[in-house]
């Protein structure tokens, strides 16, 4: 898909285990790692504005727009 | 007690039913043809779907009735293929699984089965015309061809099942994409 989740990115910036993540924004494991392993096909704002807000970031800092096209063919 | 659990348990029953029906088909249909010869007149004009005289089936030999049997399977086999994925679906249901791609799939193969028995049927019902009669001297031969509101009625409800597989699978989607939305 053309849009990244850099979560485990972020979690390593901020030394952070996603465990402790999910218990802080009060979601299960399960959903916090079916969005960092790019399974989600939608995220609610109240999930990135939680994710931002415990982990002192910009929604940007875990959405990224890569296209595919264009990477394929460099 | 909740719509879950009400589903569960009327899925279950409807699974031992449709079971018992499965095993009971292929049953009923062997002893109608082993004992066709003594059954009463009503019953045998009202379970044969064909336009032969009665008086054409009177004393039918064993090769006869063996035919008919065999030609009698090509819709009894559709309509145990149906219950045997009506068995499927329920045992899904039993599992609390609704919207599956698997749950869709029995739905959706249960409707084509109800529109290859609408053919089925009518192909049956001529070839059963002539097992019945095939004993007769020539000249007294039959072939019947016939469509009744019972095959009209079977092929709308498979029209109906396909389009309800095709909503169901629209509720599959809707789901899955529930599931995958953190």
């Amino acid at each position: 898909m053309a849009i990244v989740i850099n979560l485990d990115v972020m979690l390593a910036r901020r030394k952070m285990r996603s465990n402790e993540l999910a218990r802080l924004m009060d979601i299960s494991e399960q959903n916090l790692s079916i969005l960092k392993t790019g399974k989600a096909k939608a995220i609610r704002l109240s999930t990135l504005d939680a994710i931002c807000r415990h982990l002192g970031c910009q929604p940007g800092d875990i959405l990224e727009y890569v296209d595919d096209e264009r990477e394929d063919s460099a | 007690m909740d719509t879950a659990h009400r589903v569960q348990r009327l899925s279950r029953i409807l699974r031992i039913l449709f079971t018992i029906v499965l095993i009971t088909i292929p049953v009923i249909q062997i002893l109608f043809w082993m004992f066709f010869n003594r059954l009463p007149e009503e019953i045998v004009t009202r379970s044969l779907p064909i336009m032969v005289p009665i008086a054409a089936l009177q004393d039918l030999p064993l090769s006869s009735r063996l035919l008919a049997l065999g030609v009698n399977f090509i819709s009894t086999a559709v309509v145990m293929a149906c219950v045997y994925y009506l068995i499927r679906l329920f045992m899904l249901y039993e599992k609390e699984q609704i919207f599956t791609a698997e749950n869709v799939g029995c739905l959706r193969v249960l409707g084509r089965l109800l529109i290859v028995l609408f053919f089925a049927d009518i192909v049956e019902s001529s070839l059963l015309s002539v097992a019945l009669t095939l004993h007769n001297p020539p000249g007294q031969r039959m072939i019947t061809f016939g469509l009744s509101s019972d095959e009209m009625t079977t092929l709308l409800f498979g029209i109906v099942v396909v389009l309800i597989a095709w909503v169901m699978d629209e509720g599959r989607k809707l789901q899955e994409e529930q599931q995958l939305t953190v």
